[in-house]
């Protein structure tokens, strides 16, 4: 056998006599190669005393020396020199220099220099011959100190690693890098603070995930049996690929700290995708299929939560998401072949590759420490953050609150987190799908009742949208828009308040108020939950058109596309509050008639509403705000405590507060009497939507004049009969908070209770029946959900089952099903027919639920007429003897929204029906008749859709129009997005 | 500068406070009235209409000794369903079908179907205008009415007796799935009778209830009761028996007039029971109306409000005769013919002297048979559907009044399974009533009968089975 027998002295021992050598008899292979022999041992020796008494101070070099090659990798950045002359230094004696990239490049950055040149670096690898042990390849600009090979070299040979990385730092002394860990999914980690010096505190030897690319040693037969680098990868992901390639076949991979090498080249930016890519990739050929089937789909949702969380932090990561996927899609069999390259031969699992992770991700770490800073730089004022400013803050009530308020808000929204949002009243569920919910607003069916082509609210493309970013979690969606619309108001409202001056402690009271007041119980009451999610961004709304504008047309263009994007969102949420900031800084502007800013911000707020209903499209076009305002009946009832607590704030706020606030809690208070004043305007034919719109501008208006109170006492201004009256003042401010306080124990941001899922959650009992079958829901109309029809003075709607969603909530109007219903409905109340079972079920109607009590002392007057209507059927089986809610079944069978001729019912999943194919058969869907009902040939019934049965599937064709406008708004919100992310930016 | 802040703060205070008042003034909405629909508190007059159509018929039964004829009148084809439900509960009903080519008539005989004794059944029919009707017979029995198909939350029954050998019952019918919550108020001479257990009574979905009042309400000459449902629907019927018959009669209306085309029959002598409906002191006049003329206000009595009135009517003519009811206000009225006390025999039950003022008459020489009772007619139409059938040994009349001031010429059609089986034209006078005999044992099982006029129809049949009176059904043609 030819061996090589090489060892170091390993200790010496105390009498100065003896050493110990360890050493090692190899055989040319190693790990990592085909057939790794090898045989270990130590020896102890007895040297003559003289001979080892500098041993401290002797070179570790071995006495046979391992041969290696050092490769530098150029990249043109002309600091080729400097990388030469350091490896020139080296106490370790290289075999050879060779430079991989263009001759040219490589001679004007070495002038002078005699310097093997390859095109690449597959061609300098396989260049090298077989006598040398160790290839060292170094980045141009990497400057090794003189010992760094040798420590590299002595460390390799020490813990048998087959790769061996250099610490490496910057010239300033920062660490830039001891070896790197990465995450499940690819991304590195260095571990390091930024701007952390090196003061030997990673001085240890140890295993990595991944090594820094800027100085790495390998042996030889290892990365030739790996197949070379990848050479298609950016230089990170390439290391990573190589150390998880290099550890499956049982390589150690380490970081030898004694190697130092000074680096400080900068990543580019223009290769971050290509980094990204590289990393998909390398996880595709490293992995097992099993740990591929979880990684590959989390990191696309990470990568996605980055691209759009990113866009709040001011970077837009989208092009190189989707390029960074494109480029796997089209390489895909590329990877394949490098994966099985990669994992034949294998003597470790991913495991192994596991135990050097990090766990977690290490992207949504990132995101969530850089969302927090950005956080932190605003909160609590608009100072920038800093320790002394927090040791600042921190002694300040405005911390103190801003802790308190974001508790209170998780209190006030904690059931939210588990239930999502309560089924009551116009407050239905998000659909469990965002894409069928944006697919529906942008042209789709209208589910409503019985079905309509008439466009939904905007409301339900957020839903869409907070659903499809939540991947469809179950009530994550409605949380964060809850509580997230909770917080936004309070910070909004701190911020508007900024525009006078007003500190940070009273404008948190004032959000509080804003957001949890008697008004916002009002909103929440109604359960208008649009307007409700609107309150988060009103302030919003004001705070952009009201602050002054800079000299800068950028910087105008850039708020210009801020308050197009602020407004179209509050008209998404709430579209009669989209008309309210026009009258309301209108207003202002009148009242501080020489304030230039408020005329301006009049003009902005013009263009704001005019822009912002461009963006509710398609829907706008078909809006019609009278109908809207006009539904119900508008009376708020006012608690005499909320009345009085209310113009004591007020007149205080009014009468005591100096110069200019005076005059804008004169505004405050013609809000807030304008806004009782709608909140109970149902004599003058006023609705419910106008009524929870005029609790709004209520609400803004009492949380502006309680701010001004607060601000008032605060500062101390003024003394006597000021002081006097602002401490009356504070009184009503403490009445005002006490009263938003009594929403927290509800947990639902003040809503009311569950309703409809307790009462329509028995309709899947039986498996199959709820996604075929729809209900009749009848009762007085307040406890019915959403909007409701009516006939002969009892209100009754058809909804979905279990339990209707959002895309519910609105009827369209009435169309040829709907006019038949009702004349079914006549017929039974009438009692010309007893088999009410029969007459619904060619509605899908399988169940009638009666809301409220129909029987018993406290019994409603509808639910008991309803129950009697339906009691009095001979096909009605009724499930329940209690007198709330009951329930009647039909005993008609089949029944189905949507029924082949061979009476097979189709399920409706999402927002179509699917079913078994029936060749040759029809299918009859139970929606109002229209056209983009498919797929032909069809036949439109005078009330109902006939339809071909032949694919099993029953779809609407969307609006091409309706559609088109969608797409057209969502690039819209995309460069607005960016103009005013841009313009902050340049801010 | 600061004066005009301050006036400016002034005139935003007074314009808020002003706004705000305006706000305050106004006021919440009215409370809306809620729908009152599906079922009505007052019943309403059956009727035949040209739609389908559901009857209940509470007092179907078929033993081993009484068999119970459905009969059922269409104008037009229809289909029919006979659905009689189980004693059982959680049975499923018996159901039968069967097509009538209309215009026509058909007689199902439901002991060929089931024999289980009480079973109340619902008969839905496809189109109309239709009717139905169920006379139960036995060798000595006789007793039916038409079924009902409108169904009240309030019921008004009159005529009902717990005298010494005379029975009453109720039977509450509750077709429908949904458990049915109902009170009965019993009206008797005392006034209202109270009976805690009836209120608040449960009637099962689909099933009945039989409420015996001899026990409850005990020597009673005159019993009446309203029925109220609380929660879901019921059919009541009155079930009168004695010893020498028994009368079934269904739920009637309050209604200030009422025309009983027929009250005698088989040598019965007639009453009329009439229960307030609307108050106190309500005048009641009875006018006779007979093959030749009519008697007007041959009677009058002033109706208290709870105390139910039953009206003797042998003394008032020869019969044939029939009766028209007029009131100040809505009152509930039914007939009952029974045999007269003179032809029964005392028996001193007791064993005691009865004291002097007690007779005890001799047996008459014609043994009479029967009890018979029905609703009235609320209002005359021009066209009627009567169900009726016909026995052996027994005789059948069609009756008609005429009330108006006019002569009215009628066709009464006899339908049956094999379309018309003849036809009567006749004229009825002002102020009479004629009546027409029916043909047995050539399968008549029904007429149809259409005049220029407005009339009043009903049939009897009285024999040695005993005695039956039934009201005909306006049809809406």
């Amino acid at each position: 056998m030819n061996a090589v027998l090489f060892g170091v002295v390993t200790d010496v021992y105390d009498d100065g006599q003896m050493v110990r050598i360890e050493y090692r008899a190899k055989c040319p292979c190693h790990s990592g190669a085909a057939d790794p022999t090898r045989e270990e041992g130590y020896a102890e020796l007895a040297v003559a005393p003289d001979r080892i008494q500098n041993a401290p101070h002797m070179s570790m070099t071995p006495t046979r020396h391992a041969s290696v090659a050092t490769i530098v990798v150029t990249d043109g950045s002309g600091r080729l020199s400097r990388t030469l002359t350091a490896l020139d230094q080296q106490v370790y004696e290289l075999a050879s220099v060779v430079a991989v990239g263009s001759a040219k490049g490589v001679r004007a950055g070495a002038p002078g220099r005699s310097v093997a040149v390859h095109a690449t670096l597959r061609e300098a690898i396989d260049g090298v011959g077989p006598s040398i042990e160790y290839l060292w390849i170094v980045r141009e600009g990497a400057i090794p100190r003189p010992d760094a090979l040798n420590a590299a070299v002595y460390d390799a040979i020490r813990t048998e690693a087959g790769m061996v990385g250099s610490k490496v730092v910057g010239e300033d002394g920062t660490l830039r890098s001891v070896g790197l860990v990465s995450d499940t999914f690819g991304v590195p980690y260095t571990g390091l603070d930024e701007f952390e010096r090196d003061q030997g505190q990673y001085d240890v030897v140890r295993d990595v995930a991944a090594l820094s690319g800027v100085a790495l040693l390998l042996r030889r037969d290892l990365l030739h049996g790996l197949g070379g680098v990848d050479s298609s990868l950016a230089p990170g992901a390439a290391a990573i690929d190589l150390a998880q390639r290099a550890r499956l076949r049982g390589a150690r991979v380490v970081v030898s700290p004694a190697s130092e090498v000074v680096f400080d080249q900068e990543a580019r930016d223009d290769v971050r995708w290509r980094e990204e890519a590289g990393r998909i990739r390398a996880m595709m050929k490293a992995y097992s299929l099993l740990t591929l089937l979880w990684v590959i789909p989390l990191d696309f949702f990470i990568g996605l939560i980055e691209v759009i969380v990113s866009i709040f932090l001011g970077r837009w990561h989208g092009f190189e998401f989707a390029k960074s996927w494109g480029w796997n899609v089209i390489y895909l069999p590329s990877t394949l072949r490098a994966r099985h390259q990669a994992r034949s031969g294998r003597v470790a699992g991913d495991e192994q590759l596991f135990r050097f992770q990090r766990r977690g991700s290490v992207k949504i770490a990132r995101l969530s420490s850089e969302s927090m800073r950005a956080l932190r730089s605003r909160l609590p004022g608009d100072e920038r953050f800093s320790i002394e400013a927090v040791g600042q803050e921190m002694r300040q009530p405005a911390f103190v609150i801003g802790i308190l308020a974001v508790l209170f808000v998780l209190v006030a929204a904690r059931n939210l987190w588990s239930d999502g949002f309560p089924s009551v009243g116009y407050t239905l569920g998000f659909p469990s799908n965002g894409w069928d919910a944006l697919g529906a607003y942008a042209g789709g069916w209208n589910p409503a009742g019985l079905g309509s082509p008439d466009p939904l609210r905007p409301l339900l493309a957020i839903a869409g949208i907070a659903k499809v970013v939540t991947a469809n979690a179950a009530a994550l969606s409605e949380y964060l828009l809850g509580a997230g619309a909770m917080l936004s108001g309070i910070w909004g409202m701190m911020r508007l308040l900024r525009t006078w001056s007003i500190s940070a402690a009273p404008g948190l009271i004032a959000g509080l108020v804003y957001v949890a007041g008697s008004a916002a119980q009002g909103i929440a009451g109604n359960t208008h939950i649009g307007t409700l999610l609107a309150l988060g961004v009103l302030p919003w709304a004001l705070r952009l058109t009201l602050r002054p504008v800079g000299e800068d047309g950028w910087a105008f263009a850039s708020r210009m596309a801020a308050v197009t994007l602020t407004f179209g969102l509050l008209g998404a949420a709430s579209p009669l509050l989209l008309l309210a900031p026009v009258p309301l800084i209108g207003a202002y502007a009148l009242i501080r008639i020489t304030d230039g800013n408020a005329w301006r911000a009049l003009i902005l707020s013009l263009v704001g509403t005019a822009g912002g209903a461009l963006l509710l499209s398609p829907w706008i076009w078909s809006a019609d705000f009278v109908s809207m305002a006009r539904g119900g009946y508008a009376y708020w009832p006012i608690p005499p405590i909320v009345g009085v607590a209310g113009v004591v704030v007020v007149v205080a706020a009014v009468v005591a507060a100096r110069r200019h606030l005076g005059l804008v809690a004169g505004w405050a208070g013609l809000l807030m009497s304008v806004g009782v004043l709608g909140a109970r305007s149902g004599e003058f034919g006023f609705g419910t939507e106008f009524e929870s719109v005029a609790l709004a501008v209520l609400s803004l208006g009492a949380a502006i004049a309680v701010g001004i109170v607060a601000h008032a006492v605060a500062d101390r201004e003024g003394g006597g009969w000021r002081r006097l009256v602002m401490m009356v003042g504070v009184g009503g401010v403490t009445v005002l908070i006490a009263v938003s306080i009594v929403i927290m124990p509800g947990g639902r941001i003040g809503l009311p209770g569950d309703r409809f899922d307790s009462a329509f959650r028995f309709t899947l009992a039986t498996a199959g029946q709820a996604e075929q079958s729809r209900i009749l829901v009848v009762g007085p109309s307040f406890l019915l959900p959403g909007d409701s029809r009516s006939i002969e003075g009892g209100a009754y709607r058809v909804v979905s089952a279990p339990v209707p969603d959002l895309g519910e909530v609105r009827l369209a109007e009435s169309l040829a099903f709907d006019d038949l219903l009702e004349e079914k409905l006549e017929l039974i109340i009438s009692g010309e027919t007893r088999r009410a079972g029969g007459e619904l079920a060619l509605f899908g109607i399988r169940w009638i639920v009666v809301m409220g009590e129909s029987s018993g002392p406290e019994a409603e007057e509808a639910s008991v007429a309803w129950r009697n209507v339906f009691a009095g059927q001979l096909d009605l089986l009724p499930l329940t003897a209690a007198p709330e809610n009951t329930v009647f079944v039909t005993d008609i069978q089949p029944v189905g929204r949507a029924l082949t001729s061979a009476a097979d019912a189709w399920p409706r999943i999402g927002w179509s029906y699917i079913g078994e194919p029936a060749p040759g058969r029809r299918a009859f869907i139970a929606e109002n008749p229209d056209d983009g009902w498919g797929p032909p040939p069809r036949l439109t019934t005078e009330s109902m859709n006939e339809i071909s049965a032949e694919t099993g599937v029953a779809t609407y064709t969307p609006d091409p129009s309706s559609r088109t406008q969608a797409v057209f708004v969502l690039v819209a919100i995309m460069v607005l997005t960016g103009a005013a992310g841009w313009g902050r930016r340049r801010q | 500068m600061g004066a005009e802040t301050t006036m400016r703060r002034t005139l935003l205070l007074l314009l808020a406070g002003f706004a705000a008042a305006f706000g305050f003034i106004q006021v919440a909405p009215p409370i809306e009235p809620g729908p009152n629909f599906g079922t009505t508190d007052i019943v309403v007059q059956d009727g035949a209409v040209s739609s389908p159509s559901v009857w209940y018929c509470p007092g179907i039964e078929s033993g081993d000794v009484v068999d119970t004829d459905v009969l059922v009148v269409t104008h037009r084809d229809v289909d029919v369903i006979l659905t009689l439900l189980d004693p059982v509960a959680n049975v499923a009903p018996t159901v039968d079908s069967f097509t009538i080519v209309g215009p026509g008539a058909a007689s199902v005989d439901v002991g060929k179907i089931m024999r289980r004794g009480e079973s109340p059944a619902l008969i839905e029919i496809s189109d109309g205008p239709a009717a139905a009707a169920s006379i139960a017979w036995a060798e000595s029995l006789l007793a039916g009415d038409r079924c009902v198909v409108s169904v009240p939350k309030v019921w008004y029954l009159t005529g009902g007796s717990t005298r010494v050998g005379t029975f009453t019952e109720l039977r509450l019918f509750n077709p429908f799935a949904d458990v049915a919550e109902v009170t009965v108020t019993a009206y008797s001479e005392f006034g209202v009778d109270l009976v805690p257990e009836l209120d608040g009574l449960e009637v099962a979905g689909r099933s009945w209830a039989t409420i015996e009042m001899e026990s409850r309400l005990e020597f009673r000459d005159e019993l009446a009761f309203t029925v109220t449902s609380s929660r879901g629907l019921v059919i009541p019927i009155i079930v009168r028996t004695d010893d020498r018959g028994e009368a079934i009669w269904p739920g009637s209306a309050p209604s200030s007039t009422w025309d009983f085309p027929i009250v005698t029959l088989g040598g019965l002598e007639p009453f009329i029971a009439v229960l307030s409906a609307s108050g106190a002191d309500i005048v009641v006049s009875l006018d006779i109306v007979t093959e030749t003329g009519v008697v007007l206000n041959a009677r009058q009595i002033t109706l208290d409000s709870s105390a139910p009135a039953l009206i003797p009517l042998a003394d008032l003519a020869a019969p044939p005769f029939g009766v028209r009811l007029r009131a100040t206000a809505p009152v509930a009225a039914s007939v009952i013919a029974v045999v007269p006390v003179e032809d029964i025999d005392i028996v001193d039950v007791f064993g005691d002297d009865l004291g002097d003022d007690t007779t005890t008459t001799e047996a008459s020489t014609t043994f009479i048979r029967g009890m018979a009772g029905t609703v009235g007619i609320a209002t005359p139409s021009s066209a009627w559907i009567v169900p009726l059938t016909t026995l052996p040994n027994n005789e059948t009349t069609l009756w008609v009044m005429n009330n108006g001031a006019d002569p009215v010429s009628v066709e009464a059609f006899a339908l049956g399974e094999v379309d018309f089986l003849g036809v009567e034209s006749f004229i009825v006078a002002p102020g009479t009533i004629v009546g027409v005999k029916v043909e047995v044992g050539i399968g008549i099982y029904g007429y149809h009968v259409i005049a220029d006029g407005l009339v009043s129809v009903a049939w009897e049949m009285s024999g040695e089975r005993g005695a039956v009176l039934v009201a005909g059904v306006p049809a809406s043609e």
